[in-house]
């Protein structure tokens, strides 16, 4: 059995004024894998790829060892979407929605979906035209995991959402994954959400994966680097250097510490190097700054 | 105000360009032609004319411009009469104009003939009263008017109104020197609702501006937290869409039947539905179902396309929420004439009403592909006009049933096709999801 849930392989997607890809991306099972990304980076697209929105230019997609073209039924009733861009208003009512949905999903559970309901404080008569953003995705994430699915992914799920509503979400979240066994893939701007909750981390700026990995591991991995220099000392273009502020002789960097620059820099007489740890957001910042600097 | 009417034309100035060099065209043609083209005239200028007022503006909403300009440091009643001049008042005047320009310049030409001064005037008045009715029914279908009604109640008003004045109007300016008393009081009603959107042009704002704060909360403790039973699936979105579609076709139908009685242009109602068949008009029937049966549909293929079906049962179930519909009211109104002493009229009545399927699947396919937006609207206009421009040629003839059958199998065959690959291939139209009523999210990476 593949120990991957999701394996992306050099996918491409073209617009007239956006590339994604080449992207390879690798979710392992039972992982909870944090897709992050500015505005535009390519994180929408690529999820909607997954399910079959839109056709890849080039590159393969398999999810639970299935293609997401040529087995895309089977796929998708093992896997779910929730996304706050899911329009139930056609159905005119919550409960409308949940027995459409339902009806497709042979292991639906009534039990797990009337606790959610409960949870989420749905109601089957509620209008969908008028729930507000928040109930919206609530109900997204009902519809989602009230089958069951080995795979859920999630786009933007925290977007409008208040700090209760997303303590809510999360909290769900996890005891729908507490067993293990399911995998979940979620896109946000939530930094601070997803350092918390994600245990592997894909980072991805103007469609391209700038690092991927254990979230801690990531972290980890970076440190934030002030030092000093003589006059004259230039450091740039330096692999696994980012510089972020240089005033004078004094520098704030974003060091990689498997790069090796750590003892290329003392080797080049830099004085005082004194490292601290980064957050996932500052680690996102700063490689987001660098490439806008590039 | 006149920044914003600037604003719109700025903005949609093509849709009023088109539509005026096409009501030139009209002009031109109904000038030069037959007496019989004097009568296709009203029919096409109108509908122009609703496409000039409702689609520019219902782009503008569906990109929820109205919830922007809310915002703006101006009165309601500035923001809805700019809308009403912008949608209502001045292309009024244009499709006016532009008729009188190309009649002119035809008259210019051929001398000989008689300029259609009477036709031009009634279609002039039919195309203002029309776009004041468009522009009234979308207070009424956004909510406008929820401080007097209901909503719902102030939605179906306006939807039924709507309807009733459009396609009336639509009779009337053919036959107004016919029956000028029911043209009048088609006429009375028109100015009436088109007073009422200028009057209450200030409504359509407020109602917006208040509808996202409505919780739409359930007050049915007795029901909190149950899980629906019965069938769903497909087989559920299907069935739930397929009674309002049959029930508002059938009625289409026999509205336009009742109006065409009261303005004494069918001598029975079996010839209303019949004349209503032949000459084009089913357009109603099969419009109204793609706006508010395949529309809304469309607006959902995010979900539908994270769901397990395959793209082939998505597709058929999209052909299908459009065609079933409007195979039942086909049907249902053909065995009501077979019960009639005109039952040799059913088939043949049958047989044109289902040449409709063409334009509405392939309306379905335009949708999947484009969206909810500018192209999708291109595109359903392009077959609006290209299936207007043929109905004549089945107005008094009759294709064998054979002909028609295999016209409407090869039509909807190549629609099924079309959004199959527009399902599998596009991605546009997963990011067409807004709502009349809702903010609408761009094309986003």
């Amino acid at each position: 059995m593949n120990d991957n849930a999701i394996e992306i392989r050099g996918l491409v997607k073209r617009y007239s004024n956006f590339q994604l890809g080449p992207l390879d991306l690798t979710v392992p099972r039972g992982a909870i894998y944090g897709l992050i990304g500015p505005n535009g980076a390519g994180k929408t697209t690529a999820i909607d790829l997954i399910f079959g929105m839109g056709k890849n230019d080039a590159g393969t997609i398999s999810v639970l060892g299935l293609d997401h073209r040529a087995d895309e039924v089977s796929l998708k009733r093992r896997a779910a979407y929730v996304s706050p861009e899911l329009n139930f208003a056609v159905w005119g009512n919550v409960g409308k929605a949940i027995r459409f949905v339902r009806g497709f999903y042979p292991d639906w559970d009534d039990e797990y979906c009337t606790a959610l309901m409960k949870a989420f404080h749905l109601n089957d008569t509620d209008k969908t035209s008028t729930l507000s953003f928040g109930a919206k995705t609530k109900l997204s994430l009902l519809l989602a995991l009230s089958h069951r699915p080995e795979i859920l992914i999630l786009d933007e799920p925290t977007t409008g959402l208040d700090a209760i509503s997303k303590q809510q979400l999360f909290g769900e979240l996890l005891k729908a994954v507490e067993d293990g066994e399911r995998t979940v893939l979620i896109s946000s701007h939530g930094l601070t959400d997803i350092e918390r909750f994600a245990d592997h981390v894909g980072m991805i700026k103007d469609g391209k994966l700038l690092l991927e990995g254990r979230t801690d591991e990531v972290v980890d991995r970076y440190r934030f680097a002030e030092f000093f220099t003589s006059n004259g000392t230039t450091l740039e273009n330096r692999e696994g250097l980012i510089i972020l502020k240089r005033t004078e002789n004094r520098w704030l960097t974003l060091l990689d510490q498997k790069s090796g620059t750590h003892a290329w820099l003392q080797a080049r007489g830099v004085q005082q190097i004194s490292l601290t740890p980064v957050t996932l957001e500052d680690l996102f910042v700063a490689l987001a700054k660098d490439e806008e600097v590039a | 105000m006149r920044r914003l009417i600037l604003d719109f034309f700025s903005r949609r100035w093509w849709i009023l360009a088109g539509g005026a060099l096409l009501e030139l065209l009209v002009g031109y043609s109904a000038a030069t032609s037959s007496s019989k083209s004097h009568l296709a005239m009203p029919n096409l200028s109108l509908q122009i004319a609703i496409f000039m007022g409702a689609l520019p503006f219902s782009l503008d909403l569906n990109k929820g411009v109205a919830r922007t300009v809310a915002t703006l440091p101006l009165t309601p009643r500035q923001i809805g009469r700019a809308w009403w001049l912008s949608v209502v008042g001045i292309p009024a005047v244009v499709i006016s104009a532009f008729l009188y320009l190309g009649a002119g310049m035809s008259h210019a030409f051929h001398p000989e003939t008689a300029f259609p001064v009477r036709t031009l005037a009634t279609t002039g008045l039919f195309a203002f009263l029309c776009l004041g009715t468009c522009f009234t029914s979308y207070i009424g279908a956004m909510g406008g008017f929820r401080s007097r009604f209901r909503a719902g109640s102030s939605r179906a008003f306006s939807n039924i109104i709507g309807s009733l004045m459009v396609g009336g109007a639509l009779l009337s300016a053919n036959g107004l020197w016919d029956n000028l008393a029911g043209a009048l009081a088609v006429s009375a009603v028109g100015i009436a609702l088109t007073a009422v959107g200028w009057l209450y042009a200030d409504f359509f704002v407020i109602g917006r501006a208040t509808f996202s704060r409505e919780t739409g909360r359930s007050k049915d403790t007795a029901r909190q937290h149950r899980v629906p039973t019965g069938f769903g699936g497909l087989s559920f979105l299907i069935s739930n869409t397929f009674l309002r579609g049959f029930l508002s076709s059938a009625g289409i139908v026999l509205a336009i039947t009742v109006v065409e009685s009261f303005e004494g242009l069918a001598k029975s109602w079996v010839e209303g539905i019949r004349l209503m068949a032949g000459s084009g008009m089913s357009f109603f029937t099969w419009f109204y179902i793609v706006i508010f049966q395949v529309a809304p549909s469309t607006r959902q293929l995010r979900l539908l396309r994270s769901l397990p079906v395959s793209a082939s049962r998505l597709a058929a179930s999209m052909i299908a929420i459009a065609i079933l519909p409007f195979i039942g009211a086909g049907l249902v109104l053909a065995a009501g004439i077979g019960f009639t002493p005109s039952a040799s009229a059913a088939m043949p009545f049958l047989n044109n009403f289902l040449l409709g399927l063409i334009p509405l699947a392939l309306c379905v396919a335009a949708l999947v592909w484009r969206g909810i937006g500018t192209g999708g609207w291109i595109l359903m206009i392009v077959i609006m006009v290209v299936s207007q421009v043929l109905s004549p040629i089945k107005g008094d003839q009759q294709f064998p049933a054979i002909v028609t059958a295999s016209l409407v199998t090869i039509f909807v065959t190549l629609a099924f096709l079309l959004t199959r690959w527009a399902i599998l291939n596009n991605s546009r139209t997963y990011h067409f999801h807004a709502s009349a009523f809702g903010s609408a999210r761009s094309l986003n990476q």
